[in-house]
């Protein structure tokens, strides 16, 4: 046991003026009488002897001693566990809304309380971007602060950095524990000693969520003139049954859409809303049938809309060429919004006043303007390398990159494709596969450029809803102003409150037993206050006489 | 005072218990005030003496040759453990059956509840008369409070407030007393009060003139 205060062990002085006290108490004298029985109706006590009534004193005595012996340890403020540092990873993905995350900080405040006042405590944010909210500190009101100011985001957690940055702090000596709303894979992290976790579940009744999942707004195919934009807007839930939600669409304050609809059980619906202007566009939905409602940072989501000018597009295609993969990338384009597009031929004239290429084959006549190259070999990628299906598995997205805003890519099948060898320098990675990055931006400015090495005609991405909003994400991003603005919302897993299936995953937590519901100089004081305030009252009744 | 009455059946019940001890001596002396007036007529006498444990009962005798045996058992009585009387009477009454008049001397202070043992000598159909026999500090007792007591009978240690425990007793004294006086007046019999202080003959005298020997005061 290990003391915060220990100078107050002094205060144990206290026991001897007790004793003391005790020794010279005033005596009583003792008259024998022939019998008590009438004696007895005025009295203050009876006991059976004088041997049962010394030991009912002896007890006072030692109820007191015992009294001023706990207050003083309690002043000591003992804790039970020895120093070290403690490094809590912390999710706060939307899912963790409502009573995961308080119980999550219910559980940090009881634990950063049992662990000592020597131990050193760091908190980790697991958020789409993690970064330390405290970094490794004593038990004091910073950690309280830190604990207290504790907040869902919008978004999916991203762990493995999460646990990574953990483990940098707490550099191989302390312990790591994930407190999450669902099970994570032990390869979350490298180590060979893998973090603990605590998951704080949901009821059964606050497994209900309905949330949004996608917002963004593009110039319709359809529309009446560039001012026209449509409005999409995505929202699932978790519940098993046929959910009506209420959704309520603002721009610059002003309602542009109040609606009821329904939503499948677990199923997920878009709803379109025509908008004209600019300034802060922002969803809301709400529970329309009186059922729950688990997380509230997935109910809204917001963008910027601002009047714009579509760009000038060029598809840089062989004209002979005609291709499954170029149809569907015209298609693509066209539904980003894109009403100038111009078809160039590489070896062709390059025609003027472009503003973003789109090259499915390079060639001296493409456009010296910001481009998405797709599965072609131009000189911004050195070399590249085509892999087959056996490596072309989907390994990681950049979710949190404004490029990858409403795009899932779950379960996309891909049978060939191309990856850089090796990864182009300055540039970042968007998507993943086993054989490596298949989707890169780089560049800036005029000189921006995208990088796609899926193979259209080898990969079922061009057939998903996600690939016209990837075209559009990207064409927005090389433009300078996005065609498409998407707000950032919630992952679908995140607000379908899904547990990933995890094969192997990280071991709970090590939890005592048996947890006191208070500190134990709390418990200390409370049992030296309740003994002293007993004898103190028995004492009153003799009218302060021992 | 007898001599128009019919021959009387006398049992006397004398407690020796403990906290008799400073007033056996008065006991035994109206007891034996009894009878000598109860020999000196027809009248049978039956003597039990007696506390938890060690009750006696003595044969009745009658005539004025019988009274120098009983004198002599109410020489030798000790004041000693707790008081008993339903077991005295039961003693005597098993040892002698039959009706008649029973007087108990006692301080009455029974743990087996008020007058548990004249009730006792009720129930087996006999008259009953009862003499409390108290000191004066039982009666009239200094201011004790502050005080611890110890029980001479049972060692039981009572202790007493800082203040007014004399007004206190003396309340109880009265409450303990009428509650007497009530079960008394359950039973029919007669109560009649003394002191160690008191001269016996006197208690006697008061005692026939109430008419305790005959029963039902």
């Amino acid at each position: 046991m290990k003391l915060a205060s220990p100078t107050f062990l002094y205060a144990l002085a206290l026991l001897v003026p007790v004793i003391i006290a005790f020794l010279v108490r005033r005596q009583r004298n003792v008259l024998k009488v022939p019998s008590t029985m009438v004696w007895r109706l005025g009295a203050r006590s009876v006991a059976k002897s004088r041997r049962i009534r010394d030991v009912r004193r002896w007890l006072a005595l030692a109820a007191c001693l015992a009294g001023v012996a706990a207050l003083a340890l309690a002043a000591a403020r003992p804790t039970g566990k020895a120093e070290g540092t403690h490094v809590f990873v912390v999710d706060v993905s939307s899912s963790m809304s409502g009573a995961p995350l308080e119980g999550a900080r219910r559980w940090l405040v009881r634990e950063v309380a049992g662990l000592g006042p020597d131990a050193r405590v760091a908190i980790v944010r697991a958020g789409a971007e993690p970064r330390v909210t405290l970094p490794p500190s004593k038990p004091g009101p910073l950690v309280d602060d830190a604990i207290h100011s504790l907040s869902v985001e919008s978004d999916a957690a991203a762990m493995e950095q999460a646990v990574a940055l953990a483990e940098g702090l707490a550099a191989g000596r302390g312990r790591i524990v994930v407190l999450t709303d669902a099970p994570i894979d032990a390869n979350v992290s490298r180590l060979d000693e893998k973090p603990a976790i605590r998951v704080f579940g949901r009821g059964r009744n606050d497994a209900d969520n309905v949330g949004i999942t996608s917002l963004f707004t593009r110039t319709a195919p359809d529309a009446r003139d560039d001012e026209e934009r449509d409005c999409s807007v995505s929202i699932a839930t978790s519940s098993s049954v046929a959910r009506r939600v209420h959704l309520v669409v603002t721009l610059a304050g002003r309602v542009v859409a109040d609606r009821r609809l329904d939503v499948e059980a677990r199923g997920e619906i878009t709803e379109h809303v025509a908008v004209r202007g600019g300034g802060r566009l922002v969803a809301r939905v709400s529970a329309a049938d009186g059922k729950s409602d688990a997380s509230s940072a997935d109910d809204e989501a917001a963008l910027s809309e601002t009047v714009r000018r579509l760009p000038r597009v060029a598809l840089v295609v062989p004209p002979a060429a005609s291709s499954a993969g170029a149809f569907f990338v015209e298609k693509a384009i066209r539904a980003a919004g894109v009403k100038d597009l111009v078809d160039v031929d590489p070896n062709g004239q390059t025609p003027a006043g472009i503003d973003v290429a789109v090259v499915l084959a390079d060639g001296p006549a493409r456009p010296r303007v910001p481009s998405f190259f797709i599965a072609t070999d131009p000189d911004e990628i050195s070399h590249t390398r085509l892999v087959g299906k056996n490596e072309t598995h989907l390994r990681s997205i950049a979710t949190e990159d404004p490029l990858m805003r409403g795009v899932a890519l779950d379960g996309v099948t891909t049978i060939r494709a191309w990856v850089p060898v090796p990864p182009p320098r300055a540039a970042r990675s968007l998507i993943e596969l086993d054989a490596g990055p298949v989707l890169i931006a780089g560049g800036g400015g005029a000189r921006a450029w995208v990088w796609l090495g899926i193979e259209p005609e080898a990969s079922d991405l061009v057939l998903r809803v996600a690939f016209p909003v990837l075209v559009a994400n990207i064409l927005a991003h090389l433009d300078g102003g996005a065609q498409l603005v998407s707000a950032k919302t919630s992952p679908r897993s995140e607000v379908m409150l899904a547990a990933p299936e995890v094969a192997s995953g990280v071991p709970p937590a090590s939890e005592p037993r048996w947890r006191v519901p208070a500190a134990p100089a709390t418990i200390l004081a409370a049992f030296g206050a309740l003994l002293l305030g007993l004898e103190a009252w028995l004492t009153f009744r003799r009218k302060w006489a021992w | 005072l007898v001599a128009d009455e019919a021959p009387l059946r006398l049992t006397l019940v004398l407690d020796q218990s403990a906290s008799m001890q400073a007033k056996l001596r008065q006991a035994a002396r109206i007891a034996a005030g009894f009878a000598a007036v109860a020999l000196g007529g027809d009248d049978r006498v039956a003597l039990a003496v007696g506390s938890a444990g060690s009750a006696q009962a003595h044969r009745p005798v009658s005539g004025r040759a019988g009274l120098p045996r009983l004198l002599a058992t109410l020489d030798r009585i000790a004041a000693v453990g707790t008081t008993d009387l339903p077991a005295t009477v039961r003693k005597v009454m098993d040892a002698a059956p039959g009706r008649g008049v029973c007087i108990l001397v006692s301080d009455l202070f029974e743990p087996q509840g008020i007058l548990a043992g004249a009730r006792e000598a009720r129930r087996r159909g006999n008259e009953v008369a009862i003499v409390e026999v108290l000191t004066p500090f039982e009666i009239d007792p200094p201011d004790l409070s502050g005080f611890d007591l110890e029980d001479e009978e049972t060692g039981e240690i009572v202790e007493l407030p800082e203040h007014g425990m004399r007004e206190r007793y003396l309340e109880a004294l009265a409450t303990h007393r009428a509650s007497v006086d009530e079960a008394a007046r359950e039973i029919g019999a007669a109560v009649l009060r003394a002191t160690t202080a008191e001269p016996f003959e006197g208690i006697v005298t008061r005692a026939l003139a109430a008419g305790l020997l005959v029963g039902g005061g």
